[in-house]
């Protein structure tokens, strides 16, 4: 799943590490998700788009699904 | 983070009572000079875990000691994707060891009866608890 997780970094200046350490895994995790090797749960989902104040719709793309 | 400490204060108490017990059983078995092959196995394998629990009581106890290594702990120990991963690879490895014992029991059949037998116990072992935890968490989740 692509999400806008990298260029919202880049925006407000926050290393991988420091997200990983405000949602609460690792590093590695944010790569994955960011690199689209993993799909956030739900409440990882919830907790990235709170630390962005944005919407899981608009952090997470999910028009991959419509098809489905 | 309190429920956190409190499961690390409970992990260091079993890791020091096994180091307790490990080392009474040893010293008992010297004091009796028990030295046969199965019981000298035995203490190697009890002295070996001592050793790792050693390692994690340590590991918990620094933890305990400092804030941040005590959230990079509980981070590393919480990581969805790690939880994901160890699922995956237990679900693979149950079913990977259930066709490698199936084949080794195949196998031996040629060779040796007790072999057979013992390999046809460990797959339908391997295959009942696949079961029977599969019926565990189908209930559970």
């Amino acid at each position: 799943m692509r999400t806008k997780i990298p260029e919202l970094r880049k925006e407000r200046r926050i290393s991988q590490a420091e997200l990983a350490d405000a949602v609460g895994v690792t590093r590695q995790t944010i790569t994955s998700i960011e690199v689209g090797k993993y799909t956030a749960s739900l409440v990882l989902a919830y907790k990235i788009a709170k630390y962005f104040g944005k919407s899981i719709e608009e952090i997470f793309d999910f028009s991959e699904l419509e098809g489905e | 983070m309190e429920d956190f400490k409190r499961k690390l204060r409970r992990r260091i108490t079993y890791g020091i009572a096994y180091c307790l017990l490990v080392l009474v059983i040893v010293v008992t078995a010297m004091k009796m000079r028990i030295e046969d092959h199965a019981t000298s196995f035995a203490l190697g394998f009890g002295c070996g875990m001592l050793i790792v629990a050693l390692a994690y009581t340590i590991k918990y106890l620094g933890a305990l000691k400092n804030e941040a290594k005590l959230r990079a702990l509980n981070i590393e120990e919480t990581d969805e994707r790690s939880r994901h991963i160890n699922e995956r690879v237990g679900a693979t490895g149950i079913n990977v060891a259930i066709a490698v014992f199936s084949l080794a029991m195949l196998i031996s059949n040629y060779v040796d009866p007790t072999v057979f037998m013992t390999m046809l116990a460990v797959t339908l072992f391997t295959v009942l608890l696949k079961s029977l935890l599969g019926i565990y968490f189908a209930r559970r989740i």
